[in-house]
């Protein structure tokens, strides 16, 4: 019951075979070898798998791949502009936004997808933006300082 | 599906993709709105008449503080209303609001006053073929405001109990009341006796407290997963009384 779907997947367009009720999730990680988003919960509950879709944050794991057709999604590899971090990348760096790393992608694009629409959240903004967001490491304080840090980057950018 | 297919509480043998079929939409209609049964709840926050009057208070209280961000980006109105799922936000607040539902088979289509909808656990009024096209949001009567309120355990869970009401006031008295609540039991609840509480009396600091009462005696909560019965009728009150407290609120401003 295999389904030809196109993707579009960082500007790039891959033509793939996935069963219907495939998840994007398991789509860009087993067939696009996309392995920077990923797989926590894998329903819905950790935000691991947060993706970028046509401009807002959703996740990967509950989105059936074959409503992605026709859609812009962006993960964590397709941030960076050659070799460049995005000013996002490069505040958790900065700031120490992470321990172990394995919330720090979804983290990022759930940020990404914020300051995309909103340039200059306030903190309650942000945490309510990353709410759906879990770390198990330590606690929110430095992912937030490094969300807010990355907003004012974005100000001295535009100027 | 795929999470009700992996633990094995239902085998879906067909699965039929319904996002292309041109049902995202939100319309003014001169007698309230026509929302498309796929449109997102993300796009009801672009609909500045739902969001900003406080006739829909409890519509734009919900949609706003609606968490994960990542579900409301992609959960769809239809499918807060098909899951028949009782925690979920949506049912009370359409509810409260006296919205209908068109449903539509090859054959034919209908529609349903929503309270008439929902039928048990996971369970709609939903015929075999039959989908839902369409939620109408009738234009409340002068004088109204509704309100939401949600208790949960995490920020981002679903409800331990919500409740959704709506306050309609002629001459300085209530004239017309909702008050329904959610992960009560498996259908939405809705409080009979305490709306009858608060019809024909001037909306004060005791009739409210009244009705509350009167919600966590008429309320018989089950226990489940998110808190014991007892507690749920605890917070049914709670939370009923800062629903009522705000609605008014916003009716005296």
């Amino acid at each position: 019951l295999k389904k030809l779907i196109s993707l579009n997947v960082n500007a790039q367009t891959y033509e793939i075979e996935v069963e219907p009720w495939e998840r994007l999730s398991d789509v860009l990680r087993d067939h696009l070898n996309l392995t920077g988003t990923k797989r926590g919960c894998d329903y819905g509950g950790c935000g691991c798998c947060t993706v970028i879709m046509d401009g807002y944050a959703v996740y990967s794991c509950m989105l059936p791949a074959p409503q992605a057709e026709g859609k812009k999604i962006t993960t964590i590899e397709g941030l960076n502009e050659r070799d460049r971090m995005d000013p996002v990348q490069q505040s958790f760096i900065e700031h120490g936004g992470f321990q172990c790393g394995y919330c720090t992608p979804g983290m990022i694009m759930a940020s990404k997808a914020l300051l995309t629409r909103n340039p200059h959240p306030t903190e309650e903004e942000v945490r309510k933006a990353i709410a759906s967001n879990i770390c198990r490491c330590t606690g929110y304080k430095k992912i937030v300082e490094a969300i807010l840090e990355a907003s004012k980057h974005a100000v001295a950018k535009n100027r | 599906v795929y999470e009700l297919g992996k633990r094995g509480l239902i085998l879906p043998q067909k699965l039929i993709d319904i996002s292309r079929l041109g049902l995202e939409y939100v319309r003014r209609e001169p007698n309230g709105f026509a929302v498309g049964a796929m449109t997102k709840l993300r796009q009801l926050l672009e609909h500045e008449e739902l969001m900003e009057s406080i006739e829909f208070g409890a519509l734009s209280e919900c949609v706003k503080e609606f968490r994960p961000h990542q579900v409301r980006n992609v959960a769809t109105v239809g499918g807060q209303l098909c899951s028949g799922y009782s925690a979920f936000d949506l049912p009370p607040v359409l509810l409260a609001l006296d919205s209908k539902v068109k449903m539509r088979s090859l054959e034919a289509e209908r529609t349903l006053a929503l309270d008439k909808f929902f039928r048990g656990y996971f369970e709609t009024a939903l015929a075999p073929g039959e989908i839902l096209t369409e939620l109408h949001i009738p234009n409340p009567p002068k004088g109204t405001c509704s309100a939401f309120e949600k208790f949960e355990r995490t920020s981002v869970d679903l409800a331990t109990v919500n409740v959704a009401v709506r306050l309609t006031v002629e001459k300085g008295k209530c004239a017309d009341a909702r008050i329904w609540l959610g992960a009560i039991s498996n259908t939405p609840f809705r409080a009979i006796r305490s709306e009858e509480m608060l019809r024909g009396k001037r909306i004060e600091e005791e009739t409210i407290n009244h009705a509350s009462q009167t919600v966590s005696t008429e309320a018989k909560p089950t226990d489940s997963l998110t808190g014991s019965g007892e507690y749920k009728r605890h917070l049914s009150m709670v939370i009923t009384k800062r629903a009522l407290t705000r609605a008014a609120g916003k009716i005296k401003n």
